[in-house]
């Protein structure tokens, strides 16, 4: 464990060192001062339409951190032969991606707090309303991050950098676009039976990030249920473990 | 058997790997069931809906503004549907969506259909017609749109006159008899305003159907 | 201590290469052995395989065929690692670490209290001849800088076993002396030290004994005075270049006169014979010892035959 924690602290070391944190900051100080300039609409319930859109935003900020901080973990070390310096200590290949994806939960974790700040004090300079159902909201961007990440570093045990990028921007338009026309027409339709069972393979072995997205509740609805953030936390925590697993498997014999 | 143990055996953690995975699998299938079932994040898309809506999602292979304008519209979709109950006396809310699919798309039609006549609808008939010629402006060959300006100046300014001029506009810009034939409707009834032979109605039809056809049950 | 610091027997390693993906061997068919104290020093030429042996001692990479023992656990046991050192050949580290923070990293691995880790730390890189300017980070160090760091962070956990892969590469002669000097005071405080060099001389100075490595396969092995010996021949160095002394050494293998100096090669039985001859000669002995050939010269030879 005490391995585990000092990788993921190097990797969050790393990661603000690269400013990330002060871009989100900086970023989040210029929409907040700008607030008083956004449209007014004539019509239309801005608080709703305000929380809709920020979570949906930071959703799209959250999935491109995801895939900035992971892809190139491994590669990137292999390369610059930093990892020779670790795994000739007495740190497994375990210990080793373990480290790596928690130095990456945990950066993801705090970047999205910072944002879910930021959209709590727009709501509040904009449309005077406390919305902290905006936490909710970006917890489930954060646990979409999670499985994104672990995708990405799965993949990094093997593929170069650019192979991951294009292959985590296609996990991401699969995996959000494949819900309701697999599920509507394939499930719960009328194809035949083997169709149906390859159909539903398909739909519940492929990661369905479309859970994630609870923008719409937070906007509208007063956000997600608790038992529904319980299960969807469970459902990002079990493909984390898949896709970390598997990335274990092939790295565990990788030559370096 | 012997010999398939031996086998596995010899590959023990790959088994263990995968036999984990399936286990892992299978606890996120009941559990996307699980979600499925409930009231979840997205409950089913409306089937008795009279205009299809899925189809915006083709529209996410191309353009990052197109892909972003599509993107807001299928929200609509599912506000409209879930939070206000298919009643369009309750879809004020989604005008910001509508605005800002215009701002980042000016040829998505149907943006500028539904939000020039909320305006209208709902206490800003002035801001409506400018957003109805903005959109003709951006989309000059459009049919709908040229209907939708005819009723705006019918409903909300009361110029039949005006309305009568894009409302024959439209019919000539229809793509197909069935189009233009719809849009007959509409403009017999402005013609007999026009005429005399009829009055201005004096409640403003709030759904699409009605806005064209007043006098369908 | 019973037992080898390092056995490798029978260690196969090939790799796919090029468009066809044939199978090329790094590594063919090496066994080798190393004590407990002293310097190992494991020579060959590019290609030969070292890199690759290394990273199979350390786990990088995995044989496809052979076994091994690492400070007397099988290879690929994680314990081992707690009682090795190692620096890799142009090593790099994290640029945005310091040299503190960086050994503090790697400390955190071996379980070192971080009160005597820091102390530990100070000595390391007073001993390497690193700066102390704590703001300095690594990325802006010279390679020899970085060499340094590299041999500090090798020696932080007091290693039983230190693996060191071109140790003296990118350092000045006189940082190539201080490394020799730190390597030569491990081996006096009892550690067993495995370097993988090109640089002979550096070889020929420090270590005790040798593997020459060729083709992925171990050519020659031993004790390097042993095998730099050459059995039955004695070299006698005389002070003056007396014009009578290819005569008066006229039984002598060869003699060679050049920069004051009269160089005789004669058997170890006629040691004596020339002695008297070069003392009746009047000329001042220097040195009398067996003959030596060089490092160089035996390496080459090596890996000439093998080649042929």
């Amino acid at each position: 464990m005490r391995n585990v924690v000092a990788i993921a602290v190097n990797v969050i070391k790393d990661t603000a060192r690269k400013k990330i944190f002060y871009v989100v900051f900086l970023f989040g100080l210029v929409v907040v001062a700008l607030a008083p300039l956004l449209p007014t609409f004539e019509l239309g319930s801005q608080a709703s339409f305000l929380r809709d859109i920020s979570v949906s935003l930071t959703s799209l900020f959250g999935v491109v951190l995801a895939v900035v901080l992971s892809v190139g973990q491994v590669p990137g070390e292999v390369d610059k032969r930093t990892i020779y310096n670790i795994l000739s200590k007495p740190v497994s290949r375990v210990q080793y991606l373990l480290g790596k994806y928690l130095g990456i939960v945990v950066s993801l974790a705090a970047i999205l707090f910072v944002m879910s700040l930021e959209i709590i004090v727009l709501l509040a300079v904009r449309v005077q309303v406390f919305s902290p159902v905006i936490f909710q909201g970006v917890f489930a961007v954060f646990l979409e991050a999670c499985v994104i990440s672990a995708f990405c570093l799965m993949l990094s045990t093997f593929t170069t950098v650019p192979i991951n990028v294009f292959a985590a921007i296609l996990f991401y338009f699969v995996c959000h676009m494949k819900t309701g026309f697999l599920h509507q027409r394939l499930v719960a339709g009328s194809m035949n039976g083997f169709l149906k069972v390859l159909a539903g393979a398909f739909y519940y072995v492929i990661p369905n990030l479309e859970n994630f997205n609870i923008s719409q509740q937070v906007g509208y609805g007063g956000g997600a249920g608790w038992w529904y953030m319980l299960r969807v936390t469970g459902y990002a925590v079990f493909f984390s473990a898949i896709f970390l697993l598997i990335g274990y498997a092939t790295f565990r014999r990788k030559d370096l | 058997m012997r010999k398939m143990w031996r086998w596995l055996k010899a590959r023990r953690f790959k088994v263990a790997v995968v036999a984990v995975v399936l286990v892992l699998l299978v606890a996120v299938a009941l559990l996307q069931a699980s979600m499925d079932s409930g009231v979840s994040a997205h409950p089913a898309v409306d089937q008795s809906s009279p205009y299809q809506t899925g189809r915006s999602i083709l529209d996410l292979l191309g353009g990052v503004r197109e892909t972003l304008a599509a993107y807001f519209w299928t929200k609509t979709d599912t506000i409209f549907h879930v939070y206000y109950g298919h009643d369009v006396t309750k879809e004020v809310p989604l005008y910001p969506y509508y605005w800002m699919i215009t701002r980042l798309d000016p040829h998505f039609v149907m943006a500028y259909y539904y939000a020039s006549y909320m305006l209208g609808e709902f206490g800003h008939p002035d801001a409506g017609l400018q957003l109805a010629l903005d959109a003709v402006r951006h989309n000059p060959d459009s049919a709908l749109l040229q209907e939708n300006l005819a009723t705006i100046y019918f409903y909300f300014m009361k110029d039949p006159a005006k309305a009568a001029y894009h409302g024959s506009k439209a019919i000539a810009l229809a793509k197909s008899a069935d189009e233009a034939h719809i849009y007959r409707f509409f403009q017999n009834l402005v013609e007999d305003v026009l005429a005399g032979k009829r009055k201005m109605p004096k409640t403003i039809p709030l759904s699409d159907v009605l806005r064209l056809n007043p006098d369908k049950d | 201590m019973n037992g080898k610091a390092v056995t490798l027997e029978h260690i196969k390693k090939t790799y796919r290469v090029g468009a066809s993906r044939k199978r090329r061997a790094a590594v063919e068919d090496l066994s080798l052995e190393v004590g407990y104290g002293g310097i190992f020093g494991l020579l060959g030429p590019n290609g030969a395989g070292k890199t690759t042996t290394l990273k199979v001692l350390l786990g990088l990479v995995f044989p496809d065929s052979g076994s091994g023992t690492l400070l007397g656990t099988a290879l690929g046991d994680r314990q081992a690692h707690k009682r090795l050192g190692f620096l890799p050949e142009q090593p790099y580290f994290y640029g945005f670490l310091t040299a503190e923070k960086g050994l503090a990293l790697y400390g955190q691995f071996f379980g070192i209290d971080e009160g005597i880790l820091q102390k530990k730390s100070a000595d390391l890189i007073e001993m390497v001849g690193l700066p102390h300017d704590s703001h300095l980070t690594l990325d802006k160090y010279s390679k020899g800088m970085l060499q340094r760091f590299g041999i500090a962070q090798a020696l932080l956990n007091d290693p039983e076993l230190v693996v060191l892969d071109e140790p003296s590469s990118g350092l000045d002669p006189v940082g190539q002396k201080e490394v020799r000097d730190i390597l030569l005071q491990l081996k006096d405080d009892g550690k067993t030290i495995f370097l993988s060099s090109h640089q002979l001389s550096e070889v020929e100075n420090i270590c005790d004994s040798v593997s020459i490595v060729s083709a992925g396969r171990s050519v020659l092995e031993g004790k390097l005075s042993e095998l730099l010996t050459v059995e039955g021949l004695t070299r006698i160095v005389l002070s003056g270049e007396d014009a009578r002394a290819r005569e008066g050494l006229s039984f002598a293998r060869s003699v060679e006169q050049a920069d004051g100096f009269t160089t005789v090669e004669v058997s170890s039985g006629d040691t004596y014979r020339a002695l008297e001859a070069s003392r009746a000669l009047g000329m001042e002995l220097v040195s009398a010892q067996p003959y030596h050939r060089s490092l160089e010269d035996l390496f080459l030879e090596t890996v000439k035959e093998t080649s042929s």
